[in-house]
């Protein structure tokens, strides 16, 4: 493989391999250093599908996901703990199950966008305390205990609302995307609040 | 904590849309890694080649000086006349219509001429024939060993070639000599030692050279070194196979014959015990035997072109120059002060015949018949 090829792997997947990774549990710096090991390895491999290097959805994202599932595994088994769990067994069924819902909710055979569009969507017509919730959480990265505070909620009841909300949007996204049937994993969520709502 | 990963995933892109969580571009850190692992990968590839040739030098270095067994004279069993052992210290002898090959060491081929005569001497890698008569073409191995072909004091040298060599009897108005011709095929031969020559005579591929050696300085030569038994003398210290040397004292002895040829004489063996006569040539020398006859080892003594071994039975053994194994049947077994007669022609000893073992009181001189 060239340099030029791997700097093309590099700027188109990156993003995607990161987004993978922290999704499957790993913490932002330690996603980078799996991401750059990723490409590393498939620098150094003879087997890389590079005929769809240039797309986000073909042959070689899926490949890199492979690559970068591989790499992450190895990283939490050096580890001394990992956030998915001590149980080496668990933790590989754990990943696995997230590839899997990472392909068939997110991809569904494409690159995603069209999921992240709809979520954008779903966001922008939430309004009043769900939207302020999340904005002191994901936006200005407020503790659950801060948030508490502010809006005279206890710890937990800021975890169960955050969760509620995430189920709601999911709920807004699937629809959206007219893969509504694929509504399972809200039943430990509670029932998903109405969106727009003001919580 | 196992999560559920549909929430996992809408947690993971809320942080990106929200928060912003997105990498840094891993472009430049990754191509720089890329590139320390390309200057690896070609020094690995390097040390590998190195760890490679240095490898297959080892293999090789361990097959060429591995020890071997090294592999003894092989002839044709007709070429030996009594049908003894083809050994170092054998005498071959050609009949008159076969070329028959000759092996030593591996790495010399020998093809002898009808009526071609030599004796095997030499040691490991230092193979060594003394031509009587007769025509030679020979084939060395570059770079296994020496070669030597011994006619009277003549020595033709070589480290790998192909070549001939030819030894005739001639008589001319002044004398009867040998002459001896070298004719090589391929690299080239030194010819040291040959009597009034100076230095050493080179013979290149497709050169033909000859020499002359009267019989008087074949004689002379036998007598400075000892002739075949020398080569027999070689060959055992060196460590022939099958050969084993020992110093040996010298031994009271007859007058030499080769100041009277022609003369037949009466030898007797000294008594043991008894003071060494003047003029003695006896001296300390080294005897090849076989590994089944080393009892017959013990002190000898040469006088001329004959030579008589004491064993440790108390036995005399008398041989010739032309036969020197002791397993050889022209050895006479001789009773301390037992007498026999010999016919001693030109050099050569022609006829021994004992006599019947006497009354006691032996003397140790050589008597004229």
């Amino acid at each position: 493989m060239t340099h030029d090829t791997l700097e093309l792997l590099i700027r188109t997947h990156q993003a995607m391999v990161y987004r993978y990774l922290r999704y499957m549990g790993a913490a932002p710096d330690v996603a980078e250093d799996v991401a750059q090991e990723t490409f590393l390895a498939t620098y150094k491999s003879s087997s890389v599908p590079l005929e769809d290097a240039a797309a986000e959805g073909g042959r070689c994202a899926a490949w890199l996901r492979g690559v970068a599932r591989n790499q992450l595994l190895m990283y939490f088994r050096k580890a001394r703990s990992n956030p998915v769990s001590s149980d080496p067994v668990v933790l590989e069924q754990a990943l696995d199950e997230a590839d899997e819902v990472f392909h068939s909710e997110l991809l569904r055979n494409s690159d995603g966008f069209d999921y992240h569009e709809a979520l954008q969507a779903c966001l922008g017509k939430m309004q009043g305390t769900q939207r302020q919730v999340l904005d002191m959480f994901y936006g200005e990265e407020f503790s659950r205990a801060q948030i508490g505070q502010t809006l005279h909620m206890s710890e937990d009841g800021v975890k169960s609302f955050l969760r509620r909300v995430r189920a709601a949007l999911r709920k807004c996204v699937l629809g959206r995307l007219g893969i509504a049937d694929k509504l399972d994993g809200l039943d430990s969520a509670g029932p998903a609040l109405p969106i727009g709502g003001g919580g | 904590m196992i999560r559920d990963p549909h929430d996992q995933l809408i947690d993971q892109l809320l942080r990106e849309i929200l928060g912003g969580d997105r990498p840094r571009d891993m472009t430049a850190r990754v191509l720089a890694q890329a590139r320390i692992l390309d200057r690896f990968r070609r020094r690995n590839w390097l040390l590998g080649g190195l760890a490679a040739a240095a490898a297959l030098a080892l293999a090789v270095g361990l097959t060429m000086y591995w020890p071997h067994e090294y592999p003894g004279p092989t002839a044709d069993q007709e070429l030996v006349a009594d049908g003894g052992v083809v050994d170092r210290g054998t005498r071959l002898e050609n009949n008159e219509q076969d070329v028959r090959d000759v092996d030593l060491g591996g790495y010399v081929n020998i093809k002898m001429a009808p009526q071609s005569a030599l004796t095997i001497g030499g040691a490991k890698y230092e193979e060594k024939v003394l031509l009587d008569q007769g025509q030679l073409d020979v084939n060395v191995a570059r770079n296994r060993g020496r070669f030597d072909i011994a006619v009277g004091p003549a020595t033709v040298h070589v480290t790998g070639t192909r070549f001939g060599v030819n030894v005739a009897d001639e008589t001319t108005a002044l004398a009867r000599v040998k002459k001896l011709l070298v004719s090589v095929k391929e690299g080239s031969v030194e010819v040291q030692n040959i009597p009034g020559m100076t230095g050493t005579q080179t013979v290149t591929a497709g050169q033909e050279k000859t020499f002359t050696i009267t019989l008087a300085q074949l004689r002379a030569a036998a007598r400075a070194n000892a002739g075949l038994l020398a080569a027999a003398q070689d060959g055992a210290r060196l460590g022939n196979r099958g050969g084993l040397g020992t110093l040996l004292a010298p031994l009271r002895s007859a007058q030499p014959l080769a100041s009277q040829p022609a003369t037949p004489r009466v030898l007797t063996p000294p008594a043991r015990g008894g003071a060494a006569p003047r003029g003695s040539l006896g001296r300390p020398v080294q005897l090849m035997t076989t590994p089944g006859n080393m009892s017959r080892l013990g002190n000898v003594l040469r006088t001329g072109g004959v030579f008589y071994l004491e064993n440790r039975d108390g036995n005399f053994f008398m041989f010739e120059q032309a036969a020197i194994a002791p397993t050889h049947p022209r050895w006479l077994t001789l009773s301390p002060d037992q007498s026999c007669r010999v016919v001693w022609t030109d050099g050569v000893v022609t006829d021994i015949v004992p006599a019947p073992p006497p009354a006691p009181a032996a003397t140790t001189t050589t008597q004229p018949k």
